[in-house]
């Protein structure tokens, strides 16, 4: 029902923003962001509240430094080139500080949310019971984005706090993301495009492919993988433990990108183009390139803040230059470092326990190892044909599944015991109907799971292949008809919500 | 442009409202419609309304009303209706009809919640009618609390909007249709629900004490009471009887000021005590009536009803002879329900319907002589139903006393029971003893020894029927003939008490 209301509310809003002439429109956008703020996270309005004015302020302080540290012809023409570089240090050295004390401020407050509990525990006190507000996450990578592309004199620092509000709490990103730039954003903001009955269908479709990812296969997973993940370890063999992790790897990526479709489609009815986050990462070759289809966002965002300001650095260069005898890891190695520090990071950001952490340092081990030996690839290709794309497609899918018993179990050891079981536990006789039924996986649910999974598999096939489905939807009335009816029946019917369902949060809320 | 895409979009919803429809129609649980449908399609024909929880559902025949009084009335009970939620039925069943007599069942009158225990009783009261200004307003009222939760812990406000767009409640039902979805089985008993169990009644004391007025229930009984006078609809108050504890007797006990406040009737079937026989009508020992119980009660709603009310005889109306049809319908119902019981204390609590006549054969050595259900069972087959001055006496006072049984008991001798209700007459043999009798039901011969019996009936359509009791055959068998018509229902057959039927 929460779905639902969310899309209710993305019609409505849209709906509603269409009576409003394109230039002031912006006005409205704000105003429904604040409302479905302030009436979804009441608690986290405040925090919001003081993220948007310290980042806003922060990229004034940034312009004000770098245009008062602007030299004119005469100033320029009596420095040396020593004083020049002096200057210039001493104003990059300013900007650094705001943008310092900022950053430092809002993750301050992003970890006094997301670990302060975790702290208090370690500490043997028992938890403060934090409300995570609403976005907080998306919201604190996305303004540091901003500050950090004004502090790069990348973009200009908005002027209207208005504006800058309306960039940092867009309603449908705040969700779960994506990580939005102000580049790409902010002019959109300013100038939403009309809503039109095909812009508004195009939507649709891609707001009831996201409902059925969610409702339809995500949800449906809940019970079995919560059987299983949750129990003991060791209750459950090989067969069972493997389904529950092929499931999880399902649930996860319709939970997170059906999500994501779902605010990207109503973004669309609202005249807004958000950045795709999903590029079907089950068909990713290797783990860099899977990481280049999930979660597209924070890679991209982790990348441009994190691991090219990390490898390109002094320190780096240094070590870098320092193994000048072994120029294929002086080249490598820098890159190799930046992943692991990256994916450490990523795990951090997802929790401070161990499986969290554990999981951030195999997906970067992997990265990193593969970074290195990449002058050894480079030098022996793997033969480019169908079953070897398809053998590193399944390869990877092994690679990143192992890395999902991370993410998915309670702690590290539960995931290494689970993994343990997976690779040598199978027991004859466990994977049988009745226990599936007993699991909470009723021949029902398997049908529709099944029935789903293949139609995602194929949708995510023929866009693969570079096919718009969308646009083959939108070609004939009827067929849009008859396609739009169909999403709804099926939304409504093979998904979970009402009473008597557990109709999920997204998982990617929590972050 | 701008037609075509209001076209275009109005095509869309048309087509959207249609298959959504369509879809409730199909995915509804059909409990509601089931019981209730009937009444909608036929509203204007009832006079009398009857309201309240499971217990006026199993307690209240409307059926043998018909037979008995010429009375023309609807069960719209509820199974865990709560004074208010009865309040809101009787308002959307208003919407269809205004009856000239409202029977409101007061049980659970001290609940402290509006709506108690599992939403799918709630939804089987309201899910029929469609969606409606009282509707939501019964939904709004009925649901307005934060804090209620149901039996499964859901909170019961959050579940409001379920109760007018019923597809969210049951859209998971695809996985589970059945022929019922589409063909439903509607109501055959008026929607009434036969309830056919023998059980035991746990120990209960008859208290006069009061209680204080308090709760919603005793709110919305007097909101009942106000509409019907607003309304010009008389309303008469029960508590149908069930061995109550003392603390649901006292709340019962204060209706009969708030009745006579408003200028109503009253019958505290539970302070009565009489009428219904608890060792042998409870459904399930503690609050529900089987069918024999259910009948006593019915028989006494209708003879006061019949002597208190103004409300016409419509037997010999011919708008309504249809209602002849419906009552054979529901006696070929009663019949299935007869010759389907695997139990024999089941089926002899069954035989205690004024439509059958039986002769019932047991043979000597049968165990059932020795079960004090059975026996009891046995005798409340031909139990006269009390009214009013009668009430008071006990149930010693029997109209057809089985008089020779328990001699046949201690003799282990054959023993014969004929009931003959048409005339009405009672005939009992035992141990060594032969006849020849017309009955209204056929010509019987009846030839036995101390050791075995046997018994031939001829059908008035011709046909011969026999019952004998060697050695081989089962402890009893009964022959079932309609009381009215004579014609032969069926045979039943037992071998020992409880045990599985053998035909």
């Amino acid at each position: 029902m929460k779905l639902f209301q969310l899309t209710a509310f993305g019609i409505g809003a849209a709906i509603v923003a269409r009576l409003f002439p394109r230039r002031i429109r912006w006005i409205l956008l704000l105003a429904v962001s604040a409302l479905f703020y302030g009436s979804r996270s009441l608690n986290g309005l405040p925090f919001i509240l003081l993220a948007t004015l310290l980042t806003w302020v922060c990229g004034l302080v940034i312009e004000r430094i770098e245009q008062n540290g602007k030299l004119t012809q005469t100033e320029k023409q009596q420095m040396t080139g020593e004083m020049r570089r002096e200057h210039k240090r001493r104003i990059r050295q300013k900007k650094n500080t705001a943008v310092g004390i900022t950053l430092g401020l809002m993750f301050l407050m992003l970890a006094l949310f997301k670990y302060a509990d975790q702290v208090f525990m370690l500490a043997g006190q028992s938890p403060i019971g934090f409300l995570l507000p609403l976005g907080i996450s998306f919201y604190t990578f996305q303004s540091a984005g901003y500050l950090l592309d004004v502090a790069g004199g990348k973009i200009k620092a908005e002027r209207s706090l208005p504006r800058f509000a309306l960039f940092v709490c867009y309603f449908p990103q705040l969700i779960q993301g994506p990580i939005g730039r102000y580049g790409h954003l902010a002019p959109q903001l300013e100038s939403p495009e009309d809503l039109t009955l095909d812009r508004f269908v195009r939507g649709f479709f891609l707001v009831l492919w996201g409902l059925i990812k969610k409702m339809v296969i995500a949800d449906r997973t809940l019970p079995f993988l919560s059987a299983v993940f949750d129990a003991q370890p060791g209750t459950y063999g090989g067969q069972l433990s493997l389904l529950a992790l092929l499931l999880y790897a399902v649930q996860q990526y319709c939970d997170f990108s059906g999500g994501i479709d779902l605010v990207i489609g109503i973004s669309e009815w609202l005249g807004i183009s958000l950045m795709p986050n999903f590029k079907r990462p089950y068909f990713a070759v290797n783990l860099a390139d899977f990481w280049r289809r999930w979660h597209i966002t924070l890679g991209s965002w982790m990348r441009d803040y994190v691991f090219y300001p990390f490898a390109l650095s002094r320190p780096v260069a240094r070590l870098s230059k320092g193994l000048g005898k072994y120029p294929s890891l002086a080249r490598t190695l820098p890159a190799a470092l930046g992943n692991l520090l990256v994916f450490f990071l990523v795990g951090l950001w997802h929790g401070a326990t161990s499986n969290y952490i554990l999981w951030g340092l195999y997906n970067g081990l992997i990265l990193a190892v593969s970074a290195l030996l990449e002058p050894f690839y480079k030098r022996h290709p793997l033969p480019a044909n169908p079953a070897m794309h398809g053998f590193r497609i399944l390869r990877t899918f092994i690679v990143v599944n192992i890395g999902w018993l991370f993410d998915r179990c309670a702690s590290g050891g539960a995931a290494f015991s689970m993994l343990g079981t997976i690779l040598t536990g199978w027991r004859p006789g466990e994977f049988t109907l009745d226990r599936l039924n007993e699991l909470g996986l009723p021949w029902a649910d398997r049908l529709v799971l099944i029935c789903a999974c293949l139609l995602l598999f194929l949708i995510s096939l023929l866009q693969e292949k570079g096919i718009d489905i969308r646009k083959y939807l939108m070609r004939r009335y009827p067929v849009r008809v008859i396609m739009l009816l169909l999403g709804i029946c099926t939304v409504l019917i093979f998904g979970i919500w009402g009473s008597g369902f557990n109709e999920a949060s997204f998982i990617y809320l929590k972050f | 442009m701008r037609k075509t895409v209001f076209l275009r979009v109005a095509v869309f919803l048309v087509l959207l409202v249609l298959i959504l429809a369509g879809l409730t129609r199909l995915l509804v649980r059909k409990e509601s419609m089931e019981r209730f449908h009937p009444y909608l399609e036929t509203a204007k024909e009832y006079d009398v309304l009857f309201m309240g929880n499971s217990h006026v559902v199993n307690d209240v025949f409307p059926f043998d009303l018909w037979r008995n009084y010429g009375i023309t009335a609807y069960n719209l009970g509820g199974n865990g209706n709560t004074v208010p939620v009865s309040y809101w039925s009787m308002r959307l069943a208003y919407d269809y009809t205004k009856p000239k007599l409202l029977v409101m069942d007061i049980n659970d009158i001290d609940l402290g919640d509006k709506v108690s225990g599992h939403t799918s009783n709630v939804h089987t009261t309201f899910d029929v009618y469609p969606i409606s200004r009282t509707k939501i307003e019964a939904v709004q009222d009925l649901m307005d609390l934060p804090y209620v939760e149901d039996f499964d812990g859901n909170v019961i406000r959050d579940m409001r909007w379920e109760y007018l767009f019923t597809l969210g409640k049951y859209h998971s039902r695809w996985s589970e249709l059945t022929a019922e979805d589409i063909y439903p089985e509607y109501s055959r008993t008026k929607g009434a629900h036969v309830a056919i169990n023998v059980r035991e009644s746990i120990d209960y004391e008859i208290t006069d004490s009061l209680a204080e007025e308090s709760g919603w229930g005793f709110a919305y009984l007097r909101k009942i009471l106000s509409d019907c006078q607003a309304d010009g609809i008389e309303v008469l108050l029960v508590n149908l009887p069930y061995p109550a504890d003392e603390k649901q007797q006292m709340y019962a006990n204060v209706v009969q000021s708030i009745a006579d406040e408003y200028g109503v009737h009253y019958i505290n079937f539970v302070s009565l005590d009489s009428v219904v026989d608890y060792s042998v009508d409870l459904f399930d020992g503690d609050s529900h009536l089987n069918p024999s119980g259910a009948r006593k009660v019915t028989d006494y709603i209708g003879a006061f009803i019949r002597d208190h009310y103004d409300i016409p005889d419509r037997r010999t109306d011919p708008a309504y002879a249809h209602w002849t049809d419906e009552y054979a319908d529901y006696l070929t119902m009663k019949n299935d329900y007869l010759t389907m019981q695997d139990g024999l204390h089941e089926a002899l609590m069954l035989l205690h319907d004024e439509d059958y006549s039986l002769a019932c054969l047991i043979k000597g050595d049968a165990a059932l002589y020795g079960d004090e259900m059975s026996m009891t069972l046995l005798q409340n087959i031909g139990r006269e139903h009390l009214y009013e001055a009668d009430a008071l006496n006990n149930w010693s006072e029997l109209i057809f006393p089985l008089e020779e049984i328990d001699w046949a008991a201690e003799d282990k001798v054959p023993y014969l029971y004929i009931l003959d209700r048409a005339r009405p007459s009672k005939l009992e043999c035992r141990g060594e003893s032969q006849f020849t009798y017309d009955f209204e039901f056929g010509h019987v011969d009846y030839m036995a020894t101390d050791e075995s019996a046997q018994l031939s009936v001829q059908t008035k359509n011709g046909g011969m029927i026999t019952a004998e009791t060697d050695a081989d055959d089962p402890d009893i068998r009964i022959l079932v003939f309609n009381s009215v018509t004579g014609e032969y229902v069926t045979q039943l057959a037992f071998d020992g008490f409880g045990a599985v039927k053998q035909q």
